[in-house]
């Protein structure tokens, strides 16, 4: 049993808090969502020159095929710096499922340019009404003379109009599995939509409309089991919940920081029990949700059976950052409820990890059918 | 980073599960499940027995006596012992030898470890006084130096095992015009000491405490642990300790485990509890906190092991587990319905009354070994720095 980071893992951990606080200050995550625009691509390119966006990949295709826990010590600083950066979705999902199922010819074509920071993803999975994973998606692919055509619409789909290729789930006609397909979000037939949501996401609805898709866009060359795109969500899940520790971890230091440094009736109000207990409650909260995420990550890294460890640090590690988050918000009082205070950049992530890749109600789901 | 325990940690569970399953009979566990905090004849001779085979010092250094392996490795001896439903709450093993190896003169640890260890040797905690609860330091039993001797004067209450402990660990005022923290000692003494009086009091659960009077007790110079006047930091360090054990999570998972399988229990219609949705669902959230408290268990286990005391982690352990048993206990009566309601013995009782049971004991887990609104102080005082009110 060790819980402790090598000193390796805590060197990288150092280093991307360093130049997060540097590139990412609140500042940027503000004007980036106030905009809804998309990352600085010279932030992005700086980060594939770090070796960040090689960390999961084989050495094959340039990748550092570095440990999970290396790769997880990543996200949680970028939870911690209320992640402006699409590396979740591109890197830990997309990339990550080409690796699991792309043929040999498309690992080598795709994650190269996506190891360098020249290829950007999102992932386009989320319909209307299904949930993430579950059911069949109805987004259709279908095999023409050219190659394949997709129609469909797919929701909530991060950073679309910066991606240069979208990662999309699609049924064929007679067939029980999934396809994933890469479409350009410039081809023709697919169009657009901006989505307003309270966290201020960049997120689009993406409309398909008979889009020609090349047959080698087609992941694995045809269609591929559905576990294998939960399996993958799973993973980005585990990986999510060490960013929302990382998260919370970071409002609880700045919610302490404020408390011992306002003072009303002449003394600090971190002094006040009543204050102590709320933040003693978040601390606790934060310690066993970060133990939950790294141990989710370590057990899916040992390939051992981890559904049930996955479900349980994604239910902690967001019941605990939004919790963090509305404790801060008692805490810091006016101050924390104003547009020109930081607070709510996280208040606002937290809602929206928590129902990215699918909600709390899925993974308790999961946990009542595996009791 | 590795969560799990090692081959090695692994073949030593089989061998205390084999120990176990060799060794603890229906009888024992039957004795312990109705005699409360007062053990009976079979549960004091498994005690010798443990003492005999060297299972008591599972983590304990090998110069006095222990088999010199892992805290983690006393931890899974405990784990163990709870899936046997031996619910072993015996602070003398799990706080204050550990605080004796930590604090006491090497001529202390000669008298008192090899009795420990052999099952001779049981201490009960004299710190709480009629008017010294939370504010323990503002106690008042005074310990006057005489000679070679302290003679020790006042009256403690809730002294729990002292009708049946063979010693005392005490605090005592030592130098009354010292600031309050700095004037207390800890004594460890024979009750059989003349001076001292047990009387009997019976807690809401129907067991038995204790109060005890002190009139006039000389005990010599060398029953003081630690330096003089260092008592609070003694008594802190095991503290420490006690919250570890009372946040003990084994307990709260066995009896999930057999909630959970009652609830899975069909009826004559074929019907179980768990077909409903809201159950299903109260039984999951129960599910992810217990798991949580599992985890931290971990890590204060890992870090005794490497030599740091968890201080902030144990108080957390010690909130979430005692409010967790108390929700469990609550929750699991109201999904089981009256039958819950049931206590060891009755007919019809569910999980061997242990809702009941758990249900009586829970307010006392919450403010025993210090309130859960100490340690929420502790954990905002001394883990986030925050300061003093
Ligand atoms: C069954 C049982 C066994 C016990 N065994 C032992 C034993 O073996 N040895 C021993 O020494 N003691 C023992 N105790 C005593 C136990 O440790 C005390 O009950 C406990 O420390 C609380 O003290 P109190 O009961 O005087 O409550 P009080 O200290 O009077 O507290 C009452 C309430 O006031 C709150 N409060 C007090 N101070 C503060 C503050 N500063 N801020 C916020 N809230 C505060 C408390 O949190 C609590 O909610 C036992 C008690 C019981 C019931």
């Amino acid at each position: 049993m060790e819980l402790d980071l090598t000193s390796e893992q805590q060197q990288i951990k150092d280093a991307v808090r360093r130049f997060l606080s540097r590139e990412c200050t609140p500042a940027m995550v503000r004007k980036m969502r106030e905009e809804h625009a998309a990352l600085p691509r010279e932030i992005w390119q700086s980060m594939a020159e770090l070796g960040w966006l090689s960390l999961p990949f084989a050495d094959a295709y340039g990748g550092a095929g570095s440990d999970w826990v290396t790769l997880a010590v990543v996200v949680e600083e970028l939870g911690r710096a209320c992640d402006p950066t699409p590396f979740v979705d591109c890197i830990v999902t997309c990339g990550w499922l080409i690796q699991d199922v792309g043929s040999e010819a498309q690992k080598q074509q795709w994650l190269p340019p996506l190891i360098e920071g020249k290829l950007m993803l999102s992932l386009a999975t989320h319909e209307e009404t299904a949930l993430h994973g579950a059911g069949t998606p109805p987004t259709t692919l279908r095999q023409c003379p050219a190659g394949l055509r997709l129609d469909g619409r797919k929701y909530f789909v991060v950073n679309a109009d910066a991606s240069d290729f979208l990662l999309v789930s699609a049924a064929m006609p007679d067939s029980a599995e999934t396809s994933l397909v890469l479409v350009s979000p410039k081809a023709e037939g697919v169009e657009l939509i901006a989505l307003h949501s309270l966290a201020h996401a960049n997120v689009h609805e993406v409309r398909f409309n008979n889009v020609l898709v090349p047959q080698e866009q087609w992941l694995g060359d045809g269609p591929v089991a559905q576990s294998r795109l939960d399996e993958a969500l799973d993973r980005t899940q585990a990986f999510q919940s060490a960013a929302a520790a990382g998260g919370a971890r970071q409002v609880l230091e700045m919610t302490v920081a404020y408390a011992k440094e306002r003072e009303q009736f002449g003394k600090p109000i971190g002094s006040f029990q009543a204050v102590q207990h709320m933040l003693a409650n978040v601390w606790t909260d934060v310690e066993t949700a970060w133990l939950a995420a790294y141990e989710a990550i370590t057990y899916l890294e040992a390939g051992l059976p981890a559904a049930e460890k996955v479900a349980i640090a994604k239910c902690a590690s967001n019941a605990t950052f939004l919790q963090a988050c509305f404790t801060a918000h008692q805490i810091f009082g006016g101050m924390g409820y104003m547009w020109e205070t930081d607070l709510h950049l996280w208040t606002r992530k937290a809602k929206e990890i928590e129902l990215a890749y699918g909600g709390p109600h899925r993974y308790r789901r999961r946990l009542a059918a595996l009791l | 980073m590795d969560f799990r325990y090692s081959a090695e940690q692994e073949q030593f569970r089989q061998q205390i599960r084999q120990f176990l399953d060799d060794n603890v009979s229906d009888a024992l566990r039957e004795e312990i499940a109705v005699s409360g905090h007062s053990p009976g004849p079979l549960a004091t001779e498994f005690l010798k027995l443990l003492g005999k085979q060297g299972w008591l010092g599972i983590g304990w250094p090998k110069e006095h006596g222990g088999q010199g392996r892992s805290m983690i490795e006393q931890s899974i001896f405990y784990h163990e012992l709870d899936l046997q439903d031996i619910h072993y709450g015996n602070l003398t093993i799990t706080s204050l030898a550990l605080t004796l190896i930590k604090l006491a003169s090497e001529e202390q640890k000669q008298q008192y470890l090899p009795h420990i260890l052999s099952g001779d040797l049981e201490i009960c905690l004299g710190y709480t006084e009629p008017n010294a609860g939370s504010d323990l330091a503002s106690l008042s039993t005074r310990a006057v130096r005489d000679g070679d001797e302290y003679v020790i004067t006042g009256q403690k209450v809730y002294t729990t095992g002292a009708h049946y402990a063979s010693h005392i660990w005490l605090l005592a005022r030592t130098d009354p015009t010292a600031p309050r923290h700095k004037g207390l000692s800890v004594f460890i003494f024979p009750l059989a000491t003349p001076g001292v009086t047990v009387r009997p009091i019976y807690t809401m659960e129907g067991i038995r405490t204790n109060e005890v009077f002190l009139d006039e007790v000389r005990v010599p110079a060398s029953a003081m642990i630690g330096a003089p006047n260092s008592g609070f930091y003694t008594i802190a360090v095991a503290l420490d300790f006690e919250r570890v054990f009372m946040g003990k999570y084994t307990k709260i998972r066995r009896n999930f485990d057999a909630l959970l399988a009652c609830c899975k229990e069909t009826d004559d219609a074929g019907q179980a509890r768990y077909d409903d949705p809201v159950i299903q669902d109260r039984l999951v959230r129960l599910h992810i906190d217990i798991e949580r408290l599992r985890l931290l268990c971990t890590k204060t286990a890992w870090m005794i092991d490497r030599g740091k005391v968890p201080n902030a982690e144990a108080s957390a352990q010690k909130i979430l587990a005692s409010e967790l048993e108390q929700r469990l206990a609550d929750e699991g009566i109201q999904i089981l319905g009256p039958r819950a309601l049931l206590e060891y013995g009755s007919p019809h009782v569910p999980m061997q009354g242990y809702l009941a049971q758990s249900w009586l004991l829970a307010p006392m887990m919450k403010f025993g070994g210090g309130t859960n609104e100490i340690q929420r102080d502790i954990v905002a005082q001394r883990g986030l720095g925050l300061p003093r009110g």
